[in-house]
């Protein structure tokens, strides 16, 4: 369905996974799922949801004011999902790939 | 720093980084949105203003969606319109001061080396008729009476598909058919384009015509190759104008990079406005006209040529800053289309003012003084001025 997505991308879709979010929740969200590894900056995060939104990934699932200011919500679509999946099961499958080849090393030691 | 310079630098890093952002964006209100997550990451983060990565990250961000939302808008009949209207006016003005009526210096030059053809009067070609039904059209579009925009159309298409009969009744030169054939298909877009787009084609004329001009006033050193593309019967190599192109001197890089920044300011300026495409179709009919430019800048050296390049540099220039300033209000949002203020406003020093474009800093004598938003509700324009 899709070919290797980059990381932020796949971070933005993993934040939505659960449940619809706003820009900054989403940038809170992606800083605690990587520990701080990651923090995504206000710019990056709306030149991916235009273009996630655009590939039918994401949606906007409604807007809310609060303090006076418009917040949108993003949500994952049935075909995010998907890709999602597909690429989460594909980095396990790296990763399982990797502490294979790790413990056979270990071993050899 | 001065309250004015930091004032002033605060409200043209927001013009610009709204800018960046595509039409679409502004008047939806998503650009305070992302202002509105900048603002607050600055906040949790104890940061009083942004960092410039940060800002430099929205504006590049913005420019990249912008070129997404041109990728992905469709090519109707209006925008078509728009495109073939825009780009004749700004090749016939081109053509016409390129190829029709050279610049003193070089006319001289040209009647010092003895040069005869049959011309058309004091014009190089009978293309000038096509050139000036052209100009006609466009300040029949200004009217917006598309009745007259229409009529002018039809007369302009009329006369260059004579054009080639009328020269070789009477022995003239004329413009190569390719380019009488370019014309023909532009003149379908004011002649049978939609009536609200021709009521509306002054834009596409503004940013046509402003195209050819600076076109045309940096192709100094390009006059010649243009005449010999637009004349008949004659050719760079072997042409009436070969002197110059094997003609040695000094054309340094200096000259060039001022024409490179105000066709970059220029197609900026194009780009962003709403009728870009019409913009971008006429630079892509421009194009070949921007190659022979910067050929002739790189192998035409003759100093007649450097002085002229050199003497419309304030003209070209001027007309970069007029059109800049002409464009200034609408580099900010409409303040009417606003319902919320971003903080990032605040944090840039800039503040809005009873619902007019305005701009303006706090005053730093009197620290939280209220100001009125847009939309009517009073806030506190924070407690310590930055200028």
């Amino acid at each position: 369905m899709s070919d290797e997505i980059r990381e932020p991308t796949y971070l933005v879709l993993a934040a939505l996974a659960d449940q619809p979010r706003h820009g900054y929740a989403i940038i809170g969200e992606i800083e605690t799922m990587t520990s701080g590894r990651i923090t995504l900056r206000a710019g990056t995060l709306y030149a991916a949801l235009d273009r996630l939104t655009a590939g039918g990934w994401v949606s906007e699932s409604g807007q809310e004011v609060v303090n006076g200011r418009l917040r949108r919500y993003y949500t994952l679509t049935t075909v995010g999902v998907e890709v999602l999946a597909e690429q989460t099961e594909r980095l396990m499958e790296h990763a399982r790939q990797a502490t294979h080849r790790l413990q056979l090393r270990k071993a050899e030691a | 720093m001065s309250l004015n310079t930091a004032c002033n630098s605060g409200s043209l890093t927001l013009r610009l980084l709204e800018a960046s952002f595509p039409y679409e964006w502004r008047r939806s209100g998503r650009v305070n949105e992302v202002f509105d997550v900048l603002a607050e990451d600055c906040a949790r983060r104890g940061r009083g203003r942004p960092r410039f990565v940060d800002l430099t990250d929205v504006f590049f961000s913005g420019l990249l969606i912008r070129a997404r939302c041109f990728l992905r808008q469709p090519l109707n009949s209006e925008v078509l319109a728009f495109a073939l209207l825009g780009s004749g006016i700004g090749l016939a003005s081109a053509c016409l001061l390129l190829g029709e009526v050279p610049l003193p210096a070089y006319r001289a030059l040209v009647t010092d080396h003895g040069y005869v053809a049959h011309t058309f009067g004091p014009f190089v070609t009978l293309g000038v008729v096509v050139y000036a039904g052209w100009l006609l059209l466009a300040i029949a579009t200004l009217t917006r009476s598309t009745r007259l925009v229409r009529a002018t159309a039809g007369l302009t298409l009329g006369l260059t598909v004579l054009l080639p009969t009328l020269a070789h009744a009477t022995g003239i030169n004329r413009p190569p058919l390719w380019l009488l054939l370019v014309f023909s298909l532009m003149n379908l877009g004011p002649l049978l384009g939609p009536a609200h787009v021709v009521r509306r084609a002054w834009v596409s004329t503004a940013v046509g015509g402003f195209i050819g001009l600076v076109l045309t006033a940096c192709s100094g050193p390009g006059v010649f190759a243009g005449s010999s593309l637009v004349g008949q019967g004659t050719s760079g190599t072997d042409g009436r104008f070969s002197f110059y192109w094997d003609s040695d001197g000094l054309a340094s890089l200096a000259t060039r990079l001022p024409w490179f920044v105000v066709l970059t300011a220029a197609v900026f300026c194009v780009v962003r406005w709403r009728a870009f495409l019409s913009g971008v179709a006429v630079a892509a009919v421009a194009a070949p006209w921007l190659m022979l430019t910067a050929h002739q800048w790189a192998t035409a050296h003759y100093s007649a040529s450097t002085t002229s390049t050199s003497g419309l540099a304030p003209a070209v220039l001027l007309i970069a800053v007029l059109m800049l300033m002409s464009l200034r209000n609408r580099w900010l949002v409409r303040r009417d289309q606003v319902t919320t203020v971003s903080p990032l406003l605040e944090m840039l020093d800039v503040t809005t003012v009873t619902g007019r474009m305005t701009l303006r800093c706090r005053d730093p004598h009197r620290p939280g003084t209220p100001s009125r938003s847009p939309t009517g509700s009073r806030r506190t324009a924070g407690t310590g001025p930055r200028c």
